[in-house]
């Protein structure tokens, strides 16, 4: 098809009109579960265009990522569950997260300015896990987090008295919660694209492009090494409390475990897989990899249905696979599946 | 006149080696100095600590201005260019970005894409890939990148770290002449080179560097004469 404005145009339309169908065509044909995994990849898509900003653009290796995340959705569990009877508005306690995650991000960015490579990777694969033990130790001598325990009952997303998590099919047949989750989230991750794609095009995104390629000949050419990396520390966490108070309102629960270590490893996966750098690739990454396991989940039904028992458990089949497809993919696509030109530029070598 | 570049007792270490003690010397405005020396005596590092990459002590000024224990970028900002060894160019971003990112402490966006243009005009070569990636350009385009990136900046003081390493005698010629030719006539720039000859030719002035220290200083034209130079960096027999 050639690229004439109107086919252009005729794409985005065919494009705009199956992401609003999505979640009806999903929830008819296959089950509500499926829009929650739908709602749940929109989530992690966010998180990796979070991270994205501090790995691919800046090229700082954060493995700690989790840690903002798991802030934003203390932040609003806190703030909108009996746990200390407070109900604030979302439109205080959503913002209010992503602001103490970037606050932390320029907390750990900044005496990480010296780092780099493998050594900024263990400090905050460090950072990650002391956010997850306060949160499960700090239920003593105060209880604040409620421990391993979590918190229960947190408040569904509402604007007034219109809440995400309850049903309105009596407007509409099939406008259940996670319908609507859909579409709060697919709005706010085409707005995190839209700024990551700003950014990346910016003035500051050629800083960051600067900085990841040679760190000294960014900073003989006057670029401010300090704040670049700390805006893109703070950028990154910003858009991943975000997420993480969406997630509290979205679950209605959250708990220290949720925010381990292996999820941070997922994340950056994502951005691996989908193509490093690059704003779509790193959304298609973070909608195959949640997809993914729980396509896996029915090898466990086929298994029981074929042998009448569980032969292999399919969490492990799961890694199994999973670890296969990366190796695959570093040797036939290492720059993951949709890679940035400048990135692709960078694998491809010389023959490109 | 105050010199575009005063250091006095500048020394830097590298954990217990010393790779440069107590080391003066300054640059007058418009002049060419030259700072030769064998491989491992300590040249690199002392441009690096003036671009403020490496920790130093000792008392570094500009204009008038200490620029001692600033960082890199407020020491570019002064209007100190370096062009790094192994020339620093960012070689996953196109020609053109490189250059741009070479004008980044500018403000006037007209001027620098007038200058963007003029380089392209002057080097075709560079024009040609404006759009592709900088790491594939030959060693010596590369080089040729980087003067005209740090350039881009309009410094005052030009550093300059072995232009000519690992260039054809051909390309280094290109890369000299492209030197001689650019238009500022109050640049002032320091050079850092193994091929002596070459360099004292380039320069006025120049200060001879061995195992950190400054040894012997003088016009290009006396150091080319002396029997010590000849002997140790010029090739000529005894």
């Amino acid at each position: 098809m050639t690229r004439t404005p109107k086919n252009v145009r005729l794409s985005y339309s065919a494009l705009a009109i199956t992401l609003l169908a999505l979640p009806f065509v999903l929830q008819f044909g296959l089950g509500r579960g499926w829009v929650r995994i739908i709602d749940l990849a929109l989530l992690y898509s966010m998180l990796a265009l979070g991270l994205n900003i501090v790995v691919g653009y800046a090229g700082l290796l954060d493995l700690g990522y989790i840690a903002f995340y798991a802030m934003g959705a203390y932040v609003y569990a806190l703030l909108n569950s009996p746990q200390f009877g407070l109900h604030w508005p979302v439109w205080v306690v959503l913002p209010l997260g992503a602001a103490c995650a970037g606050l932390f991000g320029v907390l750990l960015g900044t005496p990480t300015l010296r780092l780099r490579g493998d050594y900024l990777a263990i400090v905050t694969l460090g950072f990650g896990e002391i956010i997850r033990i306060f949160l499960n130790n700090l239920n003593e001598p105060i209880n604040i987090t409620n421990g391993p325990q979590g918190i229960s009952l947190i408040d569904p997303i509402h604007i007034g008295t219109f809440s995400f998590s309850h049903n309105h099919t009596q407007w509409l047949p099939g406008l259940t919660g996670p319908v609507q989750y859909y579409y709060l989230f697919l709005a706010i991750t085409l707005l995190i694209m839209w700024v990551a794609l700003r950014l990346q095009h910016s003035r500051v995104g050629r800083a960051w492009a600067a900085i990841r390629e040679d760190e000294l000949a960014a900073a003989a050419s006057g670029i401010a090494l300090r704040n670049y990396k700390l805006l893109a520390f703070a950028m990154g966490a910003t858009f991943g409390g975000l997420a993480g108070g969406l997630f509290a309102g979205f679950q209605g629960f959250v708990s220290p475990e949720s925010f381990n270590l292996m999820e941070s490893v997922m994340i950056l996966c994502m951005i691996v897989l989908g193509g490093m750098g690059n704003v779509f690739g790193v959304v298609l990454g973070a909608l195959i990899l949640t997809a993914f396991p729980e396509a896996l989940r029915m090898i466990g039904q086929w298994q029981l249905n074929q042998f009448g028992r569980v032969v292999v458990d399919p969490n492990n089949f799961r890694m199994l696979l999973f670890g296969m497809a990366l190796v695959v993919m570093m040797l036939l696509r290492p720059a993951g599946l949709w890679p940035s030109r400048r990135h692709h530029r960078e694998y491809a070598g010389e023959r490109s | 006149m105050k010199p575009i570049l005063h250091i006095d007792k500048v020394s830097v270490h590298y954990g217990k080696l010393h790779a440069v003690q107590h080391v003066s010397l300054s640059v007058m405005p418009g002049e060419r100095v030259c700072l030769i020396g064998a491989n491992g005596a300590g040249k690199t590092s002392l441009l690096n600590a003036i671009a403020g990459l490496l920790p130093a002590s000792g008392h570094i000024e500009s204009n008038g201005h200490t620029i001692s224990h600033q960082p890199a970028h407020q020491i570019a900002s002064r209007g100190i260019a370096l062009v790094p060894e192994g020339r620093g160019i960012f070689k996953q971003l196109s020609v053109l970005e490189n250059l741009q990112l070479g004008a980044w402490l500018r403000k006037d966006v007209v001027s620098v894409q007038h200058d963007i243009n003029r380089i392209f005009d002057t080097f075709p070569r560079l024009a040609e890939r404006r759009a592709q990636r900088a790491g594939q350009l030959s060693g010596g385009e590369q080089q040729l990148l980087a003067i005209q990136r740090a350039l881009l900046a309009q410094p005052r003081l030009l550093l300059l770290d072995e232009p000519s390493m690992g260039l054809a005698p051909i390309m280094t010629n290109v890369i000299y002449q492209s030197l001689e030719q650019q238009q500022h006539p109050d640049l002032a720039i320091l050079l850092v080179e193994q091929n002596a000859s070459l360099a004292l030719r380039f320069g006025q002035r120049g200060y001879v560097m061995e195992t950190g220290r400054i040894t012997l200083t003088g016009s290009s034209q006396n150091l080319l004469n002396n029997p010590q130079v000849q002997a140790a960096y010029l090739g000529h027999a005894d």
